[in-house]
């Protein structure tokens, strides 16, 4: 059992931060904590972990009590062994180029005896069904089997209580069915539940109880029933994200036609490394103003098509032609912008103004179309911060708004709202339908069906 | 999609040899390279890592950086002492660089491509260093294709911002510091994230911590020791003298 009474916690530093939470977590419940950004839920998660404050400084006031023992009196490695935590990006949890390895990581850590390492690291990997994947590197892994690992490599311990931190923020749908199943399996097993996530509708069926986090404070709690009969302007105001699986919106396919001058089309592109097809006679078109969803599994090419539209990657076969015209590799990026899905890597500058004008002769003109961007994508008041201090969120709209500055008239867009909340869903789709009404023709590459039902036109499958 | 250092069980073509072996001819290997002038050990140096690519199969890159050596050495020794102008300058630095740094670049890619970081931490353990070194040194190590992977994407994104020589503000300060602040960001962040998986996974805790993961010597690590030993004997024969 775990209890928060009266907890509240600020970082060294400020940002968010949880204001007098009461909260009591009985054995073998399911919590679901949604709420926008920057509303506390991942430190919440790291207050039951205890990564704040042992790890992240910080002013903590109130008492937090774990299986009857008041928390503070534990040290991170004890807490550790009660409490399992996996989290949102699965390249940065693995110290191990290998799966026995990194399952055995936290054994070790304890210095159990190398015969009960081995046997709890293959029953850890039966229980995850990872078995035929032993001799797979880890980072050929999938992420949704990555995220299989991260969460076997905390089952060797056998914690009571496993915390998630929006471990579906990188998995495509179909991977997230599997969580799904895993999250239902532990809990059969008994374990305590606690999960930090936004895309909901694989967890309704699962939660016992769902909490809704506002400004630091847990606000509503809700029942499957509760939340499944909140009305959608409501919900939506709320920025919580679809509880129900929403079905694939009808779309016509881009298929390329003879008859109409596109702005981008491709012709039976292949694209092959190490003599393995990663495309396969691929062929889109689209036309200004069109927003084209590209989906399909993870792994099956989207990214590799994204950067051979745009001259990052150069195919092994096929045609490009931009407005009709044939374009060689090297002159696509005139044309064509892309947004990595990794917006961490993005951005260069100490300003998001300056990240907005970098490279573009400042003229009135310009400054006024940098200003009208800004405030049609709710960034114009943080104008002057640096743009690694804004939220996934704020920057996945940061880099669409530099691809409208850059003045290309195509934009290729990757994950733009992988592990954003309903809110941010929300403006960034408006985001791209704004572009796309100034003109531009956009393929963004998604799994994310509420942003294909709101905002996309046609669709290639993969 | 990214090929990644450190996949021993992707590059089974590579002949094994135990981690400490490894570390122990890349740090004879870099001794030698700064601290002789006797082409003969230089060669020896060189001739480690070189068989060890050969006996792995790499004919490819064995006969490459073979004939990139020999010439380079034969240069070194011939051309220097017989001739004296602006060309031999720059020969013997070109020449230098070459036999100096590329024995213990070449041992350096071999250790990264064929040890796991599990490999790493259970040779270093085994030696019976402290954790304050075995941690850092072993993150550090699963850091080196991390770096690759950012930078590229780093890469990626300024070229589709177009940020070149050439352009107004493509300094050569400005492309350094485009190209180098969002990687240290963005390290930083996953080291972070590497940190708290670490932590709640028990790293940190006073015990003793307890290795799976086998290694071992064989008789080809024999020989290499000696091999390595005799690089070293040489050195200090040539020094002393």
């Amino acid at each position: 059992m775990i209890e928060l009474r009266d907890v509240s916690f600020v970082y060294n530093g400020g940002g968010e931060c949880i204001r007098n939470i009461d909260l009591r977590i009985e054995d073998h419940e399911c919590v679901v904590i949604m709420g926008c950004s920057g509303n506390g839920k991942t430190t919440l998660t790291r207050l039951i972990n205890g990564l704040a404050p042992s790890y992240y400084p910080g002013k903590l006031t109130g008492e937090t009590i774990i299986n009857g023992k008041p928390a503070n009196k534990m040290l991170q490695w004890e807490r550790a062994q009660h409490i399992g935590s996996v989290f949102q990006d699965p390249k940065s949890q693995f110290f191990s180029s290998e799966l026995r390895g990194e399952i055995a990581f936290a054994c070790e850590n304890y210095g159990m005896n190398t015969g009960i390492v081995r046997v709890r690291t293959d029953a850890a990997i039966h229980d995850m069904k990872l078995t035929h994947l032993i001799e797979t590197p880890i980072d050929r892994l999938s992420n949704g089997e990555k995220q299989k690992t991260a969460i076997a490599s905390v089952n060797v311990l056998k914690p009571e209580v496993y915390v998630f931190d929006e471990p579906s923020a990188n998995l495509d749908n179909e991977a997230t069915e599997h969580l799904a199943q895993i999250i239902k399996q532990l809990k059969a097993q008994g374990h305590t539940l606690i999960i930090a996530e936004h895309r909901l509708h694989y967890l309704t069926d699962i939660a016992d109880r769902f909490l809704y986090l506002e400004n630091g404070r847990l606000t509503k709690s809700f029942t499957k029933e509760d939340l499944l009969a909140l009305p959608e302007a409501i919900r939506l105001k709320m920025g919580i994200r679809s509880p129900q699986k929403i079905d694939w919106p009808e779309l016509p396919r881009a298929e390329v036609a003879n008859d109409k001058i596109f702005s981008l089309k491709l012709e039976n592109i292949t694209y092959s490394l190490k003599k393995k097809d990663i495309l396969n006679s691929v062929s889109v078109a689209a036309c200004p103003g069109h927003i084209v969803a590209i989906t399909g599994k993870n792994g099956i090419g989207k990214t590799t098509l994204a950067k051979i539209m745009c001259g990052l990657l150069k195919e092994s076969s096929g045609k490009v032609f931009i407005m009709g015209n044939q374009v060689g590799v090297k002159h696509r990026w005139k044309y064509a912008w892309y947004s990595a899905n990794d917006t961490n890597t993005q951005f260069f500058t100490e300003s998001i103004v300056k990240e907005l004008l970098l490279l573009s002769v400042s003229t009135g003109a310009i400054k006024k179309h940098a200003r009208n961007v800004l405030k049609e994508f709710s960034l114009y008041e943080y104008k002057d911060r640096h743009p690694f201090t804004l939220s996934g969120g704020e920057k996945q709209r940061l880099s669409i708004a530099c691809g409208l500055l850059s003045n290309r008239d195509i934009m290729i867009l990757d994950e733009p709202t992988s592990g954003l909340d309903g809110r941010n869903m929300q403006i960034v789709s408006n985001a791209l339908k704004y572009a796309a009404a100034q003109g531009k023709t956009i393929f963004v590459i998604t799994h994310d069906v509420e942003l294909i039902a709101k905002a996309c036109d046609y669709y290639l499958n993969l | 999609m990214q090929d990644g250092y450190m996949q021993v069980l992707a590059d089974k073509s590579y002949i094994k040899l135990d981690p400490r072996t490894k570390i122990f001819i890349l740090l004879i290997i870099n001794i030698s390279a700064f601290t002789v002038n006797a082409w003969q050990v230089i060669a020896l140096a060189a001739a480690i890592p070189l068989s060890l690519f050969a006996l792995s199969k790499k004919y490819y890159i064995t006969a490459g950086f073979s004939a990139l050596f020999v010439s380079s050495l034969l240069l070194y020794i011939f051309l220097i002492d017989t001739t004296f102008s602006a060309v031999s300058i720059i020969v013997a630095m070109l020449t230098g660089v070459i036999n100096r740094m590329g024995p213990g670049l070449l041992m350096g890619y071999y250790l990264l491509t064929t040890t796991t970081v599990s490999e790493f931490i259970a040779a270093m353990e085994k030696m019976c260093l402290p954790k304050q070194i075995t941690i850092p040194l072993s993150v550090m190590f699963r850091f080196f294709p991390t770096i690759k992977e950012e930078s590229s994407s780093i890469n990626d994104a300024m070229r589709m911002r177009g940020i070149s020589f050439g352009k107004s503000k493509g300094s050569l300060l400005a492309l350094m510091e485009y190209r180098l602040v969002p990687l240290f960001i963005s390290c930083v962040k996953i080291g972070e994230e590497l940190s708290c998986s670490a932590l709640t996974r028990g790293l940190g805790s006073p015990v003793k911590r307890t290795n799976v993961c086998e290694i071992g010597f064989s008789y080809r690590d024999l020989v290499y020791f000696a091999l390595t030993a005799v690089t070293l004997m040489l050195l200090l024969i040539t020094k002393r003298i």
